[in-house]
């Protein structure tokens, strides 16, 4: 009976194409976040108690004693916070079982658990801070990278548990972008291998709202801006790349083999790249991208021309000359 | 308005320390006397250069260190247990004694009291390269005619109060200023003439603020200041002949003395505020609103005398007298939102959204240009100029949302999309063939997509990928039609041994029609740490990298307009590796040595290899005393450009007293 309705029923209406792929999809999504929230549902284990930070001084006295000189140590002894002589288990959970078995299995660690769940942790004390406002835009929280990759939670040095020395703020940084650290060996860079800077001297490795988590200083201005303060303009006639794509549309600021850490190995072509627009017969059919073509005198056979900043002095912005050659 | 919020932020920490007297009761009474107590290390000695051949610019403007007595580094802790001013100071400083960057950190700090900090950088700028604005490089001169040799110096301090936990009030201060001189050109229509400048320019800003805690958010409010000065003088006075090898219309263009001075005085305020918060456990909210109104004042007189000619009067002069007055404006409205949102434990939602806008009403308000045939004699062309107005407006407009998915435990999904849009009108370069004016716009979708697996916590594999196509763009090399990945992976071999690889691949292609501009960029990178017994003895670091970048595009030969193309090559290969030994305990520490350095090379458009090796002891003379040595070579080659070759040994010896 039911066989034949279906057998009479009228042929579904098919939808757009791709509906059901979007539909399988959704399914599958749906699906695994299921399993997901099921497969996560624990056993009912006994309940966990707190035991204190002496309990697990017993042990782990090393880090007990390194805990002590290091920031966190204000959660222990610091009544206000709620956590007073449990500072461990403010992080790590309530000890009781792992004190008796030993098992590292019935302890929360954080440095093992996926990042999402240790950032969480963390942030619960630390979410409130302006250095975080960029987080999302970030990086690093869409890579996975918790905060106990950089910050070493139970180090004695450093009041803020992170590096202050330039070079070891750089050293951390390479240990995973050392494509980034390979140009700075270059030539014509920054000076970080020197110890001048750091990498968070010009980014924010919490995030940013500007791209690659670049740092912005004062009114929202991109981090180049802290040191080179006389190119931030504002300009009577304004180089329009300074403004709309930052310094990186005609510099790598990591490091280069070009003079100036240019993009290209001569100036011309860092010009002349983005300056070919010919003279439009009518606005619309001007070109879509900006940077007219220079005029003829300008003969590229001839030294003089073969370098744009002999002339255009103020190539990052005039106050005075529309051709920004003064 | 102003006012108010200066008198909002001084009255404020009062304020927050009447409220939490109680609980912010210094303890020095109660805590036992004890004596402060000094640690740190101080690094001394001298440095001395040899054998220094090739060009000895290029080896300021790349390397610059000098020779002499120096403070190599200092870093000295000072704590005082009974807490009464503070609980820690700790001082930092680098290369002090004439070195090129020259670097000073303080922090002091008492808990639940204060933090102040103040960081200070002195960095040379030098920089005089032969191949860099040289248009008589075919007759064997090398002198650049853009060079400079500039100090900066940079000081930023601020001032944290934790009055009490939930109001806490700073203050900050940083000024970042730079004097020296160069060499520009100045340019007269027909010739140019490269002269002397003087530069100095300074920028104090100043900033207050308060941050609010509560439960469920944070609240901070900024507002702040700066102001700006840039002066700049070009002077001449000599008979010169500029750039221009040739007669003009028979006559032969010279310059006899400048004086050009270039004047820019600005302030700008702006004002901040920043929200985090978390209204329940699955919702992080970030956002954060700016105005701000940076403004500049530039006043520019010239006086030329010589031989020169106006293209624009078609007549040949023998002084110009210029006063221009400009302003910009630009007042600049900012506006950024995020939250991520957790509806199941393993499934987060982040989406964001972020506005920019700047509105430049800039212009010329005064133009007074008058050609005479000598200072003496009466203007024979020229004169007032009429206002200009050149407005620039910009908005750029960004947001992205990504889903992300912990599928297990050992592994996150990411999937994502990301719209970019904005527009601006400006008005066109000098000489455009264009228009006045010239606008454009941007609009660009990208998917986003991304994975992280974690095996134990010895294997880590990442890798994001991101795919876009903009139907319209600012400029030709803009990121277009792209595709961006990066992958890698840290593998823990055993307990001492860990190696890393990553990869990471650009392609960008604009296929319309006379661009056909195709850019790839790849990187290869390997990474080794391994570290037996924790380091003991033994321990070694490098990495290896190696990267491919090719760049296709057409351009315009100005004088022909036709299409020719500019290629740029460069295959690179850079490794950096340290040993460092350790021996048995000498006098309470263990004599160290290190070997390593780095090494770079390249093929393609500007083949150049750069070698940095170097070697280091330390040798322990005394229970707190450590004798030093160090041995550098730094190598600079290139094979289009040899003259700016170099090559020279560093040597540098000195103690590190230990306190």
């Amino acid at each position: 009976m039911l066989n034949s309705q279906f057998l009479s029923a009228p042929p579904l209406k098919r939808g757009p194409r791709g509906g059901g792929l979007s539909l399988f999809l959704f399914c599958a999504l749906a699906g695994a976040v299921l399993a997901a929230a099921q497969s996560q549902q624990p056993a009912a284990p006994k309940k966990a108690t707190l035991v204190g930070s002496s309990t697990c001084q017993a042990c782990h006295e090393e880090i007990y004693t390194a805990f002590q000189k290091n920031a966190h140590a204000a959660v222990d002894k610091d009544k206000r916070r709620g956590w007073e002589g449990k500072a461990c288990e403010s992080c790590h959970g309530p000890g009781s079982i792992h004190a008796e078995s030993g098992d590292k299995k019935d302890i929360v660690n954080p440095a093992r658990q996926a990042a999402a769940q240790a950032d969480k942790m963390c942030l619960s004390c630390h979410l409130n801070q302006a250095t975080h406002a960029g987080r999302i835009q970030g990086g690093h929280a869409r890579s996975q990278v918790s905060c106990v990759s950089c910050h070493p939670v139970h180090k004695a040095e450093g009041s803020q548990m992170l590096l202050t020395k330039t070079g070891e703020i750089n050293q951390q940084c390479a240990s995973c972008h050392p494509q980034v650290w390979a140009q700075f060996q270059r030539p014509y860079k920054h000076r970080l291998p020197e110890g001048a800077m750091s990498c968070v001297d010009c980014h924010n490795p919490h995030g940013s709202f500007l791209p690659k988590s670049v740092r912005t200083v004062a009114a929202n201005e991109p981090g180049c801006l802290k040191c080179h303060g006389n190119l931030g303009g504002p300009f009577t006639y304004e180089h329009s790349p300074v403004r709309l794509e930052g310094c990186t549309a005609c510099h790598v600021p990591h490091g280069s083999a070009n003079p100036r850490m240019l993009t290209r190995h001569e100036v011309r072509f860092v010009c002349l790249e983005c300056h070919f627009n010919r003279p439009a017969a009518t606005p619309e059919a001007a070109a879509p991208t900006l940077g007219g073509v220079p005029p003829a005198l300008h003969d590229l056979r001839n030294p003089r021309y073969n370098n744009c900043t002999i002339c255009h002095v103020k190539i990052h912005g005039s106050n005075v000359d529309r051709a920004l050659m003064r | 308005m102003r006012r108010l919020s200066i008198v909002v932020l001084l009255c404020a920490p009062l304020a927050a320390q009447d409220a939490s007297a109680p609980q912010t009761k210094p303890d020095a009474g109660t805590a036992p006397a004890a004596a402060q107590n000094l640690t740190g290390t101080v690094d001394f000695g001298a440095r001395w250069s040899s054998d220094l051949r090739g060009n000895s610019d290029v080896y300021r403007t790349v390397v610059n260190l000098g020779e002499g007595v120096k403070l190599f580094n200092a870093d000295l802790t000072l704590r005082d247990p009974s807490r009464r001013i503070f609980d820690k100071i700790t001082a930092r400083g680098d290369s002090w004694g004439g070195e090129p960057y020259t670097t000073l950190r303080v922090d002091a700090v008492r808990e639940d009291t204060y933090r102040f900090t103040t960081d200070y950088r002195n960095i040379a700028y030098f920089n005089a390269i032969p191949s860099f604005a040289n248009p008589a490089l075919g007759r064997g001169v090398l002198d650049s005619q853009r060079t400079f040799n500039l100090r900066r110096r940079m000081i930023d301090t601020r001032l944290d109060l934790f009055p009490n936990r939930r109001i806490s009030p700073y203050f900050g201060f940083s000024r970042d200023w730079g004097a020296g001189n160069g060499v520009t050109v100045f340019t007269a229509d027909l010739n140019e003439y490269a002269v002397a400048n003087y530069l100095d320019d300074k920028t104090d800003t100043y900033r207050g603020g308060i941050r609010f805690e509560e439960k469920y958010f944070q609240l901070t409010l900024e507002q702040g200041g700066s102001v700006f000065r840039d002066y700049q003088r070009l002077s001449h006075n000599n008979q010169h002949f500029g750039n221009l090898g040739t007669t003009f219309l028979g006559q032969r263009l010279w310059m006899s003395g400048l004086d050009q001075s270039y004047s820019v005085t600005g302030d700008n305020l702006f004002s901040k505020a920043v929200v985090t918060s978390r209204p329940i456990s699955e919702l992080d909210l970030y956002g954060q609103v700016l105005y701000s109104r940076p403004r500049q004042d530039t006043t520019y007189r010239q006086i030329s005398t010589g031989n020169f000619f106006s293209l624009e009067e078609f007549l040949f002069f023998g002084a110009q007298q210029r006063v221009l007055l400009s302003q910009a404006r630009m007042p600049h409205t900012s506006g950024s939102f995020a939250a991520e949102y957790r509806p199941l434990r393993r499934l987060r939602v982040f989406e964001s959204v972020m506005t920019d806008r700047f509105h430049i009403p800039n212009g010329v308000t005064k133009d007074e240009n008058f050609l005479r045939l000598s200072m003496t004699t009466p203007i024979i062309a020229g004169g007032d100029e009429p206002p200009v107005v050149a407005p620039f407006l910009f908005t750029y407009n960004r947001q992205e949302s990504n889903v992300m998915l912990d599928a297990a435990s050992w592994l996150t999904l990411r999937g994502g999309h990301r719209y970019v849009w904005g527009d601006m009108t400006g008005r066109a370069p000098g000489l455009s063939q264009t228009g006045l004016l010239e606008s454009g716009e941007m609009r660009m979708h990208a998917g986003l997509a991304g994975l992280t697996l974690r095996f134990a916590q010895k294997l880590n594999m990442g890798a994001d990928f991101e795919a876009a196509s903009a139907d319209r763009n600012y400029f030709r090399t803009s990121l277009q039609d792209y595709q961006k990945l990066s992958a890698r992976a840290r593998y823990q071999v055993l307990a001492s041994l860990n190696v890393g690889a990553n990869f990471s691949l650009l392609n960008n292609l604009n296929p319309s029609v006379q661009n056909r501009y195709e850019f790839r960029n790849r990187d290869y990178s390997l990474t080794l740490a391994w570290t037996p017994q924790g380091g003991k003895w033994i321990s070694l670091a490098g990495d290896y990298s190696y990267s491919t970048l090719r760049s296709n595009i057409n351009y315009l030969i100005p004088q022909q307009l036709t299409l020719a193309q500019s290629l740029y090559r460069e295959t690179a290969r850079t490794a950096s590796a340290f040993l460092d030994l350790r021996f048995p305990e000498v006098m309470k520490a263990n004599p160290r040595i290190s070997l390593g350095g780095s090494l770079f090379s390249s093929t393609g458009s500007r083949p150049t290899q750069y070698y940095q090796p170097v070697a280091k002891a330390y040798i322990p003379v005394l229970p707190r005393a450590q004798w030093m040595f160090e041995w550098r070579w730094y190598n600079l080659g290139e094979r289009y450009y040899q003259y700016e070759g170099f090559r020279t040994h560093h040597f540098m010896t000195g103690l590190r007293l230990g306190l």
